[in-house]
């Protein structure tokens, strides 16, 4: 093998190794083959506001029709959606769909009631379920730059389906705050 | 030779144990049809047999501690025993069993006597027929003074006798003083006995029995523990001049200590008669040598408690009749509450409050009556603790009954906290009737029960105040509605109720979902849903409730 063919090979296999990183970076991921409750990543600048979108897939029943980010995970104690509050500071929950948003609340909300760094929020399809599609919004400000993982148990989760009945076998996905997305703003 | 020695030893030991048993507690068998009263008869059954109980008791093979099986028939004699024996019918295939009738018919004459040396002696499964008497008849006499004996599974006929003559007639029982340690248990009596049981006795217990159909029922005139339990007594009156009672208890002097009377159904019928002045028809007399303890409780008493004693009869949580309670007029001499009901009659120095709803209702806490002429209102502090005032809008005259059970009395409701009476004498001229539960709050739900399940009452609200409360009201179309207050529960849900639609004791995103569907007229909630919707109290189903329930679930709110 001379020294041509030798680079050849070496670029080429940098190149699709490059390629395989940038793939797992902004290729979509892969579609969820089980019901799935997901949490995206926040997406939006430092200093502008940031977003998660909460959606579902293959959700069995005639799709979700009612679900509750919060819950007693012992007597007294409510434990919903978990951030990092210095990074993001949640100020709303917005419908998405046909979804009501009945309640939600935060520490700035309910500084009583809620930690800092955590959501809950109550929202309702009374019409119709959702297969797959996207449920409510979680909009807040993006405080810093860091990374950081959302954290929901789902013991504190409810689901119910479009015929009335719980949903108790799903996934349940939770996103980041990549910096990537800082960088380049909202995707 | 050692070993074989005391193996040989032992097994005779064995033998003269077991051959001991028959030689004190021997068997032996009456059989009227097939015996033969001889000294080579009475050691087995059938023809092996005696022929007569009399005979049986008087063969000196038989001694104390033995067993006497009477084969079912008549047997007709007169039979005393002195020795301690079992006596022992044995029913036939039908269940009949040996009947004994006296022979002699004069005044004081006895079916079978108890007599000295007699004491220990179990009479069982045996039937006393009183015959054609013309006097004072006893059907077992204990004659003197014995100790342990036992009356059981027996019946007794009077023949409906009731009075011979004057002031004479057949008793079931006597018991001579001195006596001690009697019990009378599954026993029937029935048809005229003129005092069904009765004596001077340390310690006599009647348990599930029953007396039916006589003039009166037990009288310990004197002695100490009398113990009746679960048993039923019903006495006809057979003159205006003589007393007729289910238990008396003492005489008029002396003291005769400590009586207990615990369930069991007392009723008394008059029977168009008016007693003279001093003549009682009562369901329990209480003489005034009564000392000690007084007790009867748990007890369906339809008839009067005299109690002419200076010491206090306790017969709480006792039915009387009428939800209402007893009547009279005198007040409860610990809790001061005044006998207004329209149930049995009771005396002074009787404690009767609380009181039981109904026959072998479940347990009270508290119980109160107030009637209330024409429109009106029971104020709180006339109710037990957990109500409120009760209003009632009517013409004539009511009485509301209103108490607190100590437990539940209908079927499992869950969160349950506490459960209630209202009783109204009767619905004529009433339009409605508003009830007020309190304390409560925004999660309290006031059920009823409808006799197989706990259901919402249909219009409630809730009032916050001091203190808040949940005020139901029941008209001729709601639920309940008036007619239903002639006998009814209601329980107060704790928190947990209110929301929990679909009732599976969960409250969740489903019943989120259900509330705000039928808020956007999506779904039609059943009556009992309606209510269980309605989480803020206000009467109606909207988006509100859904919000509020929404809250709930996320712990927002408390």
């Amino acid at each position: 093998m001379n020294r041509f063919r030798m680079k050849t090979v070496v670029l080429g296999g940098l190149f699709a190794l490059l390629g395989m990183v940038l793939s797992g970076c902004f290729l979509a991921p892969t579609p969820p083959t089980e019901a799935t409750l997901i949490f995206s990543d926040l997406v939006g600048p430092v200093g502008g506001q940031g977003e998660v979108k909460v959606s579902v897939a293959k959700m069995p029943g005639g799709g979700l029709a009612g679900l509750v980010v919060g819950g007693e995970s012992s007597p007294g104690v409510y434990v919903g959606l978990k951030y990092d509050p210095n990074q993001f500071r949640v100020t709303g929950v917005e419908l998405l769909n046909n979804f009501e948003i009945l309640a939600w609340g935060t520490h700035d909300t309910h500084p009583d009631k809620i930690p800092e760094g955590e959501v809950r929020f109550v929202a309702i399809n009374p019409v119709e379920g959702a297969v797959d599609g996207d449920v409510a919004l979680i909009v807040g400000n993006r405080l810093g730059g860091a990374n950081f993982d959302f954290t929901a148990d789902k013991a504190n989760l409810q689901l119910v389906d479009a015929n009335g009945a719980s949903i108790a076998a799903y996934n349940v996905s939770l996103g980041q705050a990549p910096p990537y997305y800082v960088q380049g703003g909202e995707q | 030779m050692g070993n074989r020695w005391r193996l040989v030893s032992g097994i005779l030991a064995v033998v003269l144990v077991l051959g001991a048993v028959p030689a004190w507690a021997a068997t032996w068998y009456v059989d009227g049809a097939l015996g033969t009263d001889d000294d080579t008869h009475g050691t087995g059954s059938d023809a092996a047999a005696f022929k007569t109980i009399q005979y049986a008791i008087n063969d000196s093979r038989v001694t104390a501690g033995d067993t006497i099986n009477v084969a079912a028939g008549t047997y007709t004699e007169d039979v005393t025993i002195s020795k301690q024996v079992k006596l022992i019918g044995v029913p036939d295939a039908g269940g009949a069993l040996p009947t004994l009738v006296g022979v002699t018919l004069t005044k004081g004459a006895s079916t079978l006597t108890l007599q000295a040396s007699a004491s220990y002696t179990t009479i069982e499964n045996m039937a006393f027929v009183v015959p054609d008497i013309t006097g004072d008849y006893k059907s077992i006499n204990i004659s003197v003074a014995l100790s342990n004996i036992t009356i059981k599974g027996c019946k007794f006929n009077a023949s409906g006798k009731f009075i011979v003559t004057g002031r004479s007639g057949a008793t079931a029982v006597q018991i001579t003083s001195g006596s001690s340690n009697i019990t009378i248990e599954d026993c029937t009596f029935e048809s005229g006995y003129y005092v069904t049981i009765q004596g001077y006795v340390s310690s006599l217990t009647v348990e599930n029995s029953v007396i039916t159909n006589c003039k009166s029922g037990i009288n310990l005139q004197g002695g100490s523990n009398l113990q009746i339990e679960n048993t039923d007594i019903s006495v006809i009156a057979q003159g205006a001049d003589n007393d007729t009672y289910c238990v008396r208890f003492a005489s008029g002097s002396g003291s005769t200590s400590n009586m207990t009377i615990t369930g069991g159904t007392f009723t008394v019928d008059k029977n168009n008669l008016t007693a003279t002045y001093g003549t009682y028809h009562s369901a329990i007399i209480i003489r005034a040598g009564a000392t000690g303890t007084l007790q009867a409780n748990k007890m369906n008493i339809e008839g009067e408690v005299v109690n002419q004693s200076s010491t206090t009869l306790d017969a709480t949580y006792n039915y009387w009749g009428d939800p209402s309670g007893p009547s009279g007029g005198v007040a409860d001499p610990e809790t001061s509450r005044v006998a207004n009901g329209t149930g049995s009659l009771v005396s002074a120095n009787v404690r009767f409050d609380p009181w039981l709803m109904e026959e072998d209702g479940t347990p009270t806490e508290a119980t109160y009556t107030e009637t209330v002429p024409g429109s009106g209102t029971v104020d709180a502090e006339d109710t037990p603790e957990g109500m409120g005032d009760v209003t009632i809008g009517a013409t004539g005259v009511h009485t509301i009954t209103t108490a607190k059970y100590a437990e539940n009395p209908g079927g499992t409701l869950l969160h349950g906290d506490a459960y209630y009476d209202v009783h109204l004498d009767n619905a004529a001229g009433v339009t409605s009737l508003t009830i007020a539960f309190c304390p409560a709050t925004a999660d309290t739900v006031i059920w009823y029960w409808d006799g197989t399940n706990w259901r919402p009452c249909s219009d409630q609200v809730f009032t916050a105040g001091s203190p808040s409360c949940v005020v139901v009201t029941i008209t001729n179309t709601t639920s309940p509605n008036l007619a239903d207050l002639t006998g009814l529960y209601f329980g107060l849900g704790g928190a947990g109720d209110r929301g929990d639609v679909n009732n599976d004791g969960v409250i969740d995103v489903r019943d989120v979902r259900l509330i705000l569907q039928a808020a956007l007229g999506l779904v039609t909630l059943t009556e009992d849903e309606q209510v269980l919707a309605d989480v803020n109290g206000d009467g109606q189903v909207t988006r509100a409730d859904a919000e509020a329930l929404a809250r709930k679930l996320i712990g927002l709110v408390d």
